[in-house]
């Protein structure tokens, strides 16, 4: 976004011996880390923790008795088996080895899951805009109260952030290719996988795939003037291989899928969610409103009064420096389509298909990456 | 939210988006790094400060961060009542241990049974605190035979008991469990 580098940028260059945005984000979460695991034992249980902490040991023992033992179906409480267990697992496991009290290995657990999030931010960031968006993507969500305070006992949702953010990674990674690589398929296949297993909305993470891969396809597009068979193929069989292995993986991981058609299972958890039985009021702005009809700006409305003033203020800043980028883009792809109409439209695909990553994009002339027209000199 | 799903618990369900906006909001930080360039120090002591005050906020609410909010709500103060805060109940458990803590040198308010029976209003759970526990207690679920009750913002359980308030849990003067003793009988 930013068209200059700042002194910041100057002073650290991408190659140099060490980089002053990791060394930054290092030293932040490492001193994050202490602090979390000094105070771990401050939180209260809260009400999930209760029988999620029955869940774990239970879910573990699933498979440490070669799928006999099925009190995680039977003596927990409904609908946790809906959840994959394999935080609650993980947990149970570590708390089995008395390093504490359980409710405090819980806590630092999950805010060691929470910090593993918060550190994919640093590459995110990297990929979706450049240096320094990470570091301050990840001072901004510690800042967040509600963010920060959630990560020791939210203990469905934080291992869920931690599953959707690595995804995410993993998506922009494997897409960063026009035809990604098996590799980067094979980790965003176990990534997403892995989301999925932790709560059926990680789903969501092949919609942003697909996204992402059609960008990929409009790229080859725009720099091949057409799409050939053979890249087709190829992409799709990436596809493939990704919802294979995630399908693999979650199915590993989430025990409920393993006990009947792992699809229809799937369904039966996503419907639940989706229309869970539960209704009352609670206050919203002054307002009273109900879990099952909520207004349309619930969300961001929470968002508004959750997320520090400075987040509210760098998000602003954002949407209104990407308007103004897209504005100009658009001026200089109608500029373009008037010289060349394909090459016009070819440089608008391209503009769009790279925006999944933060490549710089030549904005005066991106025709001339696919024509070498000299018009472009003129724009 | 366009299919009417179900929500509740302020927006935990959808956490995983704030580390996402976080990623867009430092996309805002990379476009203002030019301008602020041409003013370091005073960049430097704003953000700071704004920092600072950040961090001294969730000091003082501490372990109960998650209960923040902004300027734009009236802050922690401003927005209680106006919004759920606490509904995860996490204050009862330090209402629990300032009430252990306080069991250990008072004696006035120690019941005449050992150990004394207690009632902790989590919602669902109420039967169920033992991991919480750190001395020998009854737990109890009926208010009206509870030695001691702890309400919270969710579940003000001891509403038209015969009890007397003997301490709050409060940030910025605000208050998220109530512990209450059995008023002694005459």
């Amino acid at each position: 976004m930013a068209t200059s580098p700042s002194r910041l940028e100057r002073r650290a260059k991408p190659g140099s011996a060490i980089d002053a945005e990791i060394v930054a984000v290092t030293a932040l979460l490492s001193a994050v880390l202490v602090v979390g695991l000094a105070t771990a034992a401050d939180y209260g249980l809260t009400v999930d923790e209760f029988n999620t902490d029955d869940y774990g040991p239970k879910a573990l023992a699933w498979y440490t008795s070669g799928f006999v033992d099925r009190s995680h179906f039977e003596t927990v409480e409904f609908p946790l088996w809906y959840y994959g267990p394999w935080f609650q697992m993980l947990t149970a496991y570590i708390q089995s080895f008395d390093l504490a009290d359980r409710v405090t290995v819980r806590h630092a657990m999950t805010f060691l899951v929470g910090l593993a999030a918060l550190a994919a931010l640093l590459p995110i960031g990297r990929l979706a805009g450049g240096r320094w968006a990470g570091l301050a993507a990840i001072a901004l969500c510690l800042m967040t109260g509600y963010f920060y305070g959630s990560l020791f006992f939210t203990p469905i949702d934080v291992p869920f952030v931690a599953a959707m953010t690595w995804a995410t990674l993993a998506i922009l990674v494997m897409t960063r290719q026009v035809l990604p690589s098996w590799r980067a398929s094979i980790a965003a296949g176990l990534l997403t996988g892995l989301a999925v297993a932790t709560r059926t909305g990680g789903i969501i993470t092949h919609a942003y795939l697909l996204g992402a891969l059609l960008l990929c396809a409009a790229e080859f597009f725009a720099t091949h003037d057409r799409l050939t068979p053979r890249y087709l193929v190829a992409i799709v069989a990436r596809y493939g291989a990704v919802v294979g292995i995630a399908s693999i993986t979650a199915f590993a991981l989430w025990p409920w899928l393993q006990i009947g058609n792992p699809f229809a299972q799937f369904k039966i958890a996503l419907v639940h969610f989706a229309t869970i039985p539960m209704s009352f009021e609670f206050p919203h702005w002054g307002g009273q409103v109900s879990t099952s009809a909520l207004p349309v700006s619930y969300i961001p409305a929470q968002l508004l009064a959750r997320l520090p003033e400075a987040f509210l203020v760098l998000l602003a800043v954002a949407f209104i420096h990407g308007v103004a980028a897209a504005a100009r883009l658009a001026r200089d792809a109608a500029v373009t389509w008037r010289v060349d109409r394909g090459a016009g439209l070819r440089a608008g695909l391209l503009t769009l298909a790279r925006a999944r990553h933060s490549r710089r994009v030549r904005r005066r002339c991106p025709a001339a990456w696919i024509s070498h027209a000299p018009a472009c000199d003129h724009v | 939210m366009l299919q009417r799903a179900t929500m509740y618990d302020g927006i935990r369900h959808v956490l995983f988006v704030i580390p996402m906006l976080a990623v867009v909001a430092g996309l805002g930080w990379r476009a203002l790094l030019p301008p602020l360039n041409r003013a370091p120090v005073i960049a430097a002591v704003v953000a700071g400060a704004y920092v600072g005050s950040i961090v001294a906020t969730l000091a003082v609410l501490h372990p109960l961060e998650y209960v923040a909010m902004n300027a734009l709500a009236g802050g922690t103060r401003g927005a209680y009542g106006n919004f759920e805060l606490d509904y995860w109940s996490a204050a009862a458990t330090e209402a629990l241990r300032r009430l252990e803590h306080r069991l250990d040198y008072d004696s006035s308010i120690q019941p005449v049974e050992t150990p004394p029976s207690i009632l902790i209003c989590i919602g669902w759970r109420e039967g169920s605190v033992h991991p919480i526990l750190k001395r020998p207690w009854i737990v109890e679920t009926d208010p009206d035979t509870a030695d001691f009750i702890i309400a919270t913002e969710r579940s003000h359980c001891a509403d038209n008991t015969p009890v007397v308030l003997i301490d709050e849990v409060k940030r910025f003067d605000r208050t998220f469990a109530w512990v209450y003793a059995r008023r002694a009988e005459n």
